[in-house]
């Protein structure tokens, strides 16, 4: 699952499962972008077409080429429905959903003047609530899930126009990471009890999900395309 | 402090993905148990392990008998210890409408492709549990499994059917002390001896099953392998009762 010499653009790098998957790009002997939106190192707001463009601009001057993408910048969040506010679910789209599609877009424009056939690997951070339901979440799973499917919907564009480059989604179930941490009641995420009822009883560590996503960006996975893969603990089984 | 090599077994290990996988996961510093009816074929898998450094054992084995089945386990269990990954590639494929399939074929093709990996998924669980391994079993099913195909009623039963007992088995898994994994791993059209069998070895049977990939490129059995070296060992440790798909975007339009 080697990445030698890949150049990947992370987003949502500061923390969490985008600063776990730059540090296993990176052991992994790939160059990572990484971009936040905190600005460390490099300041991407994704909802921000000029900061993708000066983002893609740079690497490219930097390092020659891009060779994949982790859109993994999100927000968390919970609200009953009947209490969200328009603006609220709105800024969730903008990120999850606008955020990936200009990811996605600017990127392939790029990858497509680099070589033909164009190739490279784009992976989007959704989550198992893009399937999955529970009280409280509807704007992040009505996004996630439309994350999803736009990947998928684009991989296969993608591969029928003639390009080779794959697009892929992974989906978590919950992970301890800053983002879960800050949204849940304190202590839950360290606690046993919050996680029963998922098979294997114990919530994913960032690690875990980078580990899926460095396979899909590596070439051992060059057959797969348009796929989800849950890293969930068996949470969606039931 | 010497540590016990990991162990695998591999069914229909003697051609197409089941050998590919027996050499990539060997690669992985797994000890190779290779399963298949051919001591033959059997012999060049475990040569092709050796030559990349690997090592393997050929067990002459019919995976729809129990005694087999049983057999395995107890050497497993006697000579190793531990079993780390049950990784089921046997199986079998035929292309029939559905009102001139009979009842004997449907029978032999689920006998293969079902009460196979029902019994390796059986042994492999009771053998995981009681060594207290933390294993991973794959089962090769299809996308088969969770698309329809055209003249292939008794397949894509049989596949679905793997597909929806390995989520169970997860589950059954997953409360063992440590948890044992279960996945099944679903191939669109994979270039194999299986399909040039069915269909024959031509361009135009090539051209048929690139038309149908996203991808433009056609599936080998090494991308199987790959996919199975993942779920097999830690990179997938939070992955269970997943259908993991590869498929060059086959099934998703």
């Amino acid at each position: 699952m080697n990445l030698d010499g890949k150049i990947i653009l992370v987003t949502g790098a500061g923390s969490g499962i985008g600063a776990a998957t730059v540090a296993l790009i990176r052991a992994r002997g790939g160059v990572a972008i990484a971009t936040d939106l905190k600005g460390t190192p490099t300041r991407l707001d994704v909802t921000k077409a000029n900061d993708w463009d000066t983002v893609i601009a740079d690497s490219v001057s930097r390092y020659g080429r891009i060779d994949g993408l982790v859109s993994n910048a999100g927000i968390a969040g919970t609200g009953l429905l009947v209490e969200i506010d328009l603006n609220e679910f709105r800024r969730f789209t903008a990120v999850t959903v606008e955020g990936a599609f200009l990811g996605i877009q600017k990127t392939v424009a790029q990858m497509r003047l680099q070589s033909s056939p164009a190739q490279g690997s784009i992976v989007v951070t959704s989550s198992v609530m893009a399937t999955q339901a529970a009280p409280g979440v509807a704007s992040y799973a009505a996004t996630k899930a439309a994350l999803s499917n736009m990947a998928r919907a684009i991989g296969i564009e993608l591969g029928r126009k003639g390009d080779f480059i794959r697009v892929n989604v992974v989906a978590p179930g919950g992970t301890a990471t800053p983002m879960l941490i800050d949204a849940m009641p304190p202590g839950f995420v360290d606690d046993p009890a919050s996680w029963v009822d998922v098979p294997l009883r114990e919530p994913q560590r960032a690690e875990d999900i980078a580990e899926t996503i460095a396979f899909l960006l590596s070439d051992e996975a060059s057959f797969i395309t348009s796929a989800i893969m849950a890293v969930d603990g068996g949470w969606s089984l039931t | 402090m010497m540590t016990a090599p990991r162990i695998a077994v591999v069914t229909g290990a003697t051609s197409g993905i089941g050998r590919a996988t027996a050499v990539r996961i060997a690669r992985d510093g797994f000890h190779i148990i290779a399963c298949g009816r051919d001591p033959a074929r059997g012999a060049a898998t475990v040569a092709s392990v050796v030559a990349i450094g690997g090592t393997a054992t050929f067990h002459a084995f019919d995976v729809t008998a129990e005694t087999d089945w049983a057999f395995l386990a107890d050497h497993i269990t006697a000579d190793y210890g531990r079993f780390d990954a049950l990784i089921n590639c046997a199986g079998g494929f035929f292309s029939k409408p559905l009102p001139d399939t009979s009842l004997d074929e449907f029978r032999a093709l689920w006998t293969l492709d079902v009460e196979s990996v029902l019994l390796g998924t059986k042994y492999g669980l009771r053998v995981m549990r009681d060594t207290h391994t933390a294993g991973s079993i794959v089962n090769v099913s299809s996308l088969a499994g969770l698309i329809a195909l055209d003249d292939c009623a008794a397949y894509c039963a049989a596949k679905a059917a793997v597909t929806h007992l390995s989520r169970v088995a997860a589950l059954e898994g997953a409360a063992f002390d440590p948890p044992v994994r279960v996945n099944s791993l679903n191939p669109g059209v994979i270039w194999t001896e299986m399909i040039t069998g069915s269909y024959g070895d031509s361009d135009e049977v090539r051209d048929f099953v690139l038309d149908g990939n996203a991808l433009q490129r056609v599936g080998e059995a090494e991308d199987i392998a790959n996919a199975a070296a993942y779920l097999a060992g830690p990179a997938s440790r939070m992955v269970t009762g997943t259908a993991m798909v590869v498929d060059g975007g086959r099934g998703a339009d």
